[in-house]
């Protein structure tokens, strides 16, 4: 889903760089205040497993391919706000380093994926399992991982309709067509991810929340 | 530390695993494709390793997922030493 520079317009992504930067500040200064040294390893290593889940695209319906975003697994063990200050800076190494992504957009790729991604991520995972309960976990975890995806979706052709580049009647539909199926592969891999981290390391899921 | 050892690993055989990555467009890409405006995608910035390829050297699948797994280890680094500075002067305000 990242984004390449030129497909947004000049206001949209300088409005998100803004948004982005701010976002992110705030993150670093909440989670500065609650960072215990067990964390310091825990936000690295996730960091290192989302960047590379990144890199391993399947291939879904119709000539197209996906692939793991992370934000929502990332929220569920680390809290909303470590997981957008990770997100973040993988998006942003991605971008510098190796391109992946346009550089005037790296805030709303930060935005649709990163920030969106935690909190969505975040916000489906709690409510289903404060009103399920724990058993509920995968399917939690697969919901949370679907619903961060469509929402990124969704925002990422919301700007592509507000910079102009086409109407909403065509792009959204297209755009939540095609994420509702690699959201499936998002969903699974976080469920399947949580499952696994929770069998062999169970402290790490019950680990406090930045 | 020593807990997470294995997650890292798990990372770097997975950026490994990339060789096999699928080629096509992704959701963005094909809809970019289909709505006629990949031509509005700007040539990409200047960066040390574009597209997962080392410049001047010829790239290939391995080469790419070689410089993920790369990659991965230095996220890991940046992250780690990211982390240690915010805990650092979160101990010193204190």
């Amino acid at each position: 889903m990242h984004i390449p520079d030129g497909y947004l317009s000049p206001p949209v992504w300088a409005a998100l760089d803004v948004a982005a930067i701010g976002v992110v500040a705030y993150s670093a200064r909440a989670v500065k205040k609650r960072l215990g040294d067990e964390h310091i390893p825990a936000l690295a290593v996730l960091g290192a497993f989302i960047f590379a889940a990144q890199m391993v695209q399947f291939p879904v319906a119709g000539g197209t391919s996906g692939h793991f975003m992370g934000g929502a697994l990332a929220a569920i063990l680390l809290g909303p706000r470590a997981a957008m200050l990770v997100m973040a800076v993988v998006v942003a190494l991605q971008c510098l380093l190796f391109r992946d992504g346009g550089i005037m957009v790296l805030g709303a790729n930060i935005f649709n994926m990163g920030i969106i991604g935690a909190l969505v991520g975040h916000g489906v995972y709690r409510a289903i399992t404060r009103l399920i309960g724990e058993r509920a976990r995968p399917a939690a975890a697969f919901l949370a991982g679907w619903c961060s995806l469509m929402l990124g979706a969704l925002a990422t052709a919301l700007q592509l309709v507000m910079s102009g580049v086409a109407s909403a009647i065509v792009v959204l539909p297209a755009m939540l067509g095609v994420h509702a199926v690699i959201g499936i592969g998002e969903g699974l891999i976080t469920a399947a991810a949580l499952a696994a981290i929770a069998s062999i390391r169970p402290e790490l899921v019950r680990m406090e929340r930045v | 530390m020593k807990r997470w050892w294995p997650i890292l690993l798990v990372a770097v055989v997975l950026a490994g695993l990339s060789i096999w990555a699928s080629t096509l467009p992704d959701g963005l890409e094909s809809v970019a494709e289909a709505l006629h405006f990949t031509e509005r995608a700007a040539p990409g910035h200047a960066s040390p390793l574009p597209d997962y390829a080392v410049p001047g050297l010829e790239s290939s699948r391995w080469a790419n997922a070689l410089v993920g797994m790369l990659g991965t280890l230095l996220v890991f680094a940046i992250m780690y030493g990211l982390a240690r500075v915010l805990a650092r002067r979160a101990a010193v305000e204190k």
